[in-house]
């Protein structure tokens, strides 16, 4: 019975108006014959039709208990509540200008950020069958990494698998792309099989994809180019079908043009036919109808194992994932994907600043309409349904904000991604732009939290059990709601919570950008070029390429080195040796693990970055060639590990990881160099040990200029090309740049939490101001009085707002501890700042919270100071 | 405090008194039910009238009353309730319900009665 009724109450939401007119027009009769009835007992018609109201009791009363009783009343009314919210939006567009920002800055930042997280994390492939397409690794159990040069299974499994369909493979091309008009650069170029464009299915823009038949001995040599290649290096033209690109010494016929956006594998723009199958990066393809991943693993296993006898010694593991999960494994590590989502809780603390601020505001107007919601009250409406309106009103102000949101996180969206293109290079092919239906659920849901924070409380608050009471005080004129016991912990948490989150947001963001910037590095950034190589023929002549690049005009000096100074730091506990002479023998030390940056260089390396020798001697040719077992370290390293110790002459090792671990070998430490600072640290982090080594595959080329390197790059690709057309240099530039765009999320950060902090602070001078006025309203009479005996503007400062400041000071004093927490355990024990420095953030927050507070006062207080005592007594 | 009382005992005991009323007086508007209960011998309800429709939606909507439109004598429209079958068993459930629930306070009232 009571589902019955339950399924019948809430069917009569969806029929308001039909059960309004009924309820009227069976009220209407029933007067009717009540007032038949007192006229048949001698009244006259119209003295008959008031008694028959009175004996009815209060129609309208009778009206709101029967909708109380037919439906849920607190919903039934939400269409006219809406309406009502929107006027009241119009009615005060100064609390709705500001209100929105608030909301919408909270709301854009949180949603900005999921979708960014969910770009990254879990991000989805817009093709038909996307569930059914997959990657093959071979997992090299052994070193724990994909097993990335060789997988002669392929041929195997492309003509036996009865699982996979579409299956090819992909190798990358290390060469230069040069274009008719003679200029070379790197673009992401590939080799791959034809059934990656009907896996991928995507209409070329001119010609067509590439076929199976370009991938036959003696066929034709080939390409099909990307859309932004085609813009940048071909300027766009339509008659590109049939022009020539250069990839190392080959030529390959351009045949085809691919859309904007289309990059596989990953965030390729140019494909070759995959002609040498032996050498195969990337397997990929898609599950037939029905087969599960891992009856296609088991499948992949076996024709492997049977291709290549020794895949069992090798310790290498077949592997079938869904595709995206094999491209971007190592993006998605537990411990980072939480601390990503754990950001999330930011987002809502932020939402939870901005809603008790537009809370504040939205008190102060509510309490502006007490005398409505009273006599609202007194009409029969429940405490439910006055919130129920509240809550609509504030809903409709943050689906509006929510709305705004949505916009600002797509701006944001595409800033972010104009940022990573800049900094980074192309996004990957299955990057999505647009806003995901997660992204705009989660909007409308944090808009529901901002609704029920910015609506419900106030009207919990204005539909108080003191309600009542106040039937006759509106009836003499007087309004008396105040600012209560909830309120003073809004006060106190929003003064606090501003504090927290501006100091903290401020001063890590600052942090992270002083590190990147204006610090003397040790060396000149900006006439260092770098650039990786890559090749895929054999070993690239990497002395003769050096000198070629070395006798063009404007170059100082070529080196090749593992990584640039203060870029790479590695965590490991050094074992030292050192020669007592006074005792004939040897002491040994080992230290704590420790952060420290280890890199191989050649003997050109210091000369080229510009350090200074400052003991000892340099790496000779014969140490790089021989690999000898000798190191250079920096004045940080002999500082912060060796105590201070006499380096030369000491022989130092990493100690062995782990059980199975071995340790690095023994290494003489010869010299001692100038330091590279990266920022301002007061750890190990910079402690630098250099040791010689010939180029490798993760080389880097260093070239140091006398001019501005901006210039240069053509004559380093031309150089190094003339040498070897089969090489490849990667992210040709300066150092600077590349510490420019390292930093790239820190000042996104840095930005996101500059404008997050000026809203917050922006609301926390609305709200508080807000509060100021609203007190002096409510107590204008008795300012009004106090002038009139004689008190100084002080003596109202403090007796009027004593209160509030006193809500103030201790929200501060409470939001000054966790602000110093974070602080300090994310800053300054990293060396990121000094105490001082984060205690002079805290302060200079929590002093501005108190300035806001004071000059929210002069221009209420001045008004109230000029009332005329007369006129205070007169008001309300 | 008083006042507050009396509506609660009325709003539980309302449904009850107007299922009995349509179960021995047959299809009654909201006006006649109104008159019957203020014409109850010895106990005359004194309610005003509009207070019933909650009651009447209420039990309308569990199915145990049914309204329909029709004619009174004086030939005014009014929408007419009947007791349905289930309301009928509810009433039984109720009244037996209502006696248990009455006989204990009474026996209780009686035993600490000084």
């Amino acid at each position: 019975m009571q589902v019955r009724r339950f399924l019948r109450r809430l069917s009569t939401l969806f029929r308001f108006s039909r059960a309004e007119h009924e309820l009227s027009r069976e009220i209407t009769a029933h007067l009717q014959l009540l007032e038949d009835q007192f006229v048949a007992q001698g009244m006259s018609r119209h003295d008959a039709r008031y008694a028959a109201k009175r004996a009815f009791g209060g129609v309208e009363q009778a009206k709101e208990l029967q909708r109380d009783a037919r439906s849920f009343r607190w919903l039934a009314g939400w269409p006219i509540d809406l309406k009502l919210g929107v006027r009241m939006l119009a009615r005060t567009p100064g609390l709705t200008i500001v209100g929105v920002i608030a909301l919408a800055a909270a709301i854009g930042a949180g949603a900005a950020y999921l979708e960014l997280t969910n770009d990254i994390l879990k991000p989805t492939l817009d093709v038909p069958h996307a569930d059914r397409i997959v990657g093959v690794t071979a997992w090299n159990q052994m070193q724990q990494r994909d097993e990335t040069r060789n997988l002669t299974a392929f041929e195997a499994w492309r003509t036996n698998s009865s699982t996979v369909e579409h299956l090819g493979g992909s190798w990358p091309v290390g060469k230069h792309l040069t274009t008719p008009d003679g200029f070379t650069e790197a673009v992401r170029a590939v080799r791959i099989s034809a059934s990656a464009f009907q896996l991928m299915p995507a209409k070329p823009i001119l010609g067509r994809t590439l076929r199976d038949s370009d991938e036959e001995p003696g066929a034709a040599p080939v390409a099909v180019v990307g859309h932004d290649v085609w813009q940048s290096r071909y300027n766009g033209r339509t008659d590109i079908i049939g022009s020539t690109a250069r990839l190392g010494a080959a030529d390959y016929t351009i045949v085809g043009v691919m859309p904007e956006g289309f990059g596989f594998p990953e965030r390729e723009s140019l494909w070759i036919p995959l002609q040498d199958k032996s050498r195969v990066f990337h397997v990929f393809g898609r599950l037939k109808h029905g087969v599960s991943a891992s009856a296609a693993q088991s499948e992949l296993s076996a024709l492997a194992e049977a291709a290549m006898p020794d895949l069992r010694q090798k310790h290498i593991a077949i592997h079938v994932k869904p595709y995206l999960d094999s491209v971007m494994e190592e993006d998605r590590r537990s411990g980072e994907v939480i601390i990503m989502r754990a950001i999330n809780l930011i987002f809502i603390l932020l939402l939870g600043i901005c809603g008790a601020n537009v809370a504040t505001l939205v008190f102060a107007r509510t309490a502006m309409r007490e005398a409505e919601i009273t006599v609202r009250t007194a009409l029969g409406a429940g405490r439910g349904r006055i919130c129920a309106q509240l809550f609509t009103e504030a809903l409709a102000l943050s689906m509006l904000a929510a709305g705004a949101g949505l916009i600002i996180a797509r701006y944001i969206g595409l800033w972010l991604k104009g940022l990573l293109l800049e900094g980074v290079g192309p996004m990957p092919f299955w990057w999505d732009d647009g806003l995901s239906l997660q992204t705009i659920a989660y909007a409308g849901g944090m808009a529901i939290l901002a609704a029920a924070i910015v609506g419900v409380i106030p009207a919990l608050k204005a539909t108080g059990p003191q309600l009542q009471s106040r039937v006759r005080e509106v009836a003499s004129g007087t309004l008396t709601m105040k600012f209560g016991g909830v309120w003073t912990a809004v006060i106190v948490a929003q003064a606090a919570l501003t504090v927290v989150f501006v100091a903290t947001s401020f001063s890590l963001g600052w942090s992270a950008v002083k590190t990147r910037a204006g610090i003397n590095v040790g060396y000149d950034r900006d006439r260092l070029l770098l650039a990786g190589i890559e090749w895929d023929g054999p070993r690239p002549a990497f002395d003769a390429i050096a000198d070629k690049i070395r006798r063009e005009p404007g170059v100082a000096n070529v080196s090749f080195t593992s990584a640039l100074p203060g870029t790479v730091f590695e965590q490991f506990s050094y074992e030292f040796e050192s020669p007592d002479h006074q005792r004939n023998a040897t002491t040994r030390m080992v230290t704590d693990e420790l952060w420290s940056v280890g890199s191989r260089v050649d003997d050109r390396f210091l000369e080229t970055v510009g350090f200074s020798l400052k003991e000892g001697r340099n790496f000779t040719p014969a140490d790089v060639r021989n690999n000898a077992g000798v190191a250079v370290v920096d004045e940080t390293f002999v500082r912060t590990v060796l105590a201070g110790r006499s380096p030369l002459g000491m022989r130092l090792r990493q100690v062995a990881r782990g059980n199975n671990g071995q340790p690095g070998p023994w290494l003489e430490i010869i010299g001692v160099v100038s330091d590279a600072v990266v920022s301002e640290r007061s750890g190990t982090e910079d402690a630098s040990v250099y040791r010689p080594g010939l180029p490798d595959e993760s080389t880097r080329l260093l070239v140091r200029t006398h001019a501005s390197a901006g210039v240069l790059t053509q004559r380093i690709y031309a150089a190094a090309r003339s040498v070897d057309p089969d090489i490849k240099l990667v992210d040709l530039r300066s150092a600077a740049q590349v510490v420019y765009d390292e930093g790239l999320m820190d000042r996104v950060f840095f930005r996101a939490f500059t404008v997050i902090s000026a809203v917050a602070l922006l609301l926390a001078t609305a709200g508080i101001y807000a509060l100021m006025s609203f007190t002096l309203a409510r107590r204008t009479r008795e300012v009004g009085v106090r002038v009139a005996l004689g008190a100084t503007q002080t003596d109202i400062i403090f007796g009027v707002f004593g209160r509030t400041f006193r809500q103030i000071g201790i929200g501060v004093a409470i939001g000054a501890l966790p602000a110093f927490a974070v602080l300090e355990s994310m800053a300054v024990s990293e060396g990121l700042m000094k105490l001082s420095a984060a205690l002079l953030a805290i302060l200079g927050v929590a002093g501005f919270v108190v300035i806001v507070a004071l000059v929210s006062c002069t221009v209420p207080l001045r008004r109230a100071l000029g009332i005329h005592p007369t006129d205070a007594l007169r008001t309300q | 405090m008083a006042s507050e009382q009396n509506v609660a005992l009325l709003q539980g005991t309302l449904d009850l008194i107007v299922l009995r009323a349509l179960s021995t007086m047959g299809p009654l508007h909201a006006y006649a039910l109104a008159n019957r209960l203020a014409q109850v011998p010895g106990h005359p309800l004194s309610l005003n009238q509009g207070t019933l429709y909650p009651a009447l939606v209420r039990l309308e909507h569990q199915g145990l009353i049914k309204g329909v439109w029709g004619k009174t004598e004086s030939h005014r429209e009014a929408k007419f309730y009947r007791i349905t079958r289930a309301g009928e068993k509810g009433l039984k459930e109720q009244t037996e319900r209502w006696t248990r629930i009455s006989g204990l306070v009474n026996t209780l009232l009686a035993d600490e009665a000084p």
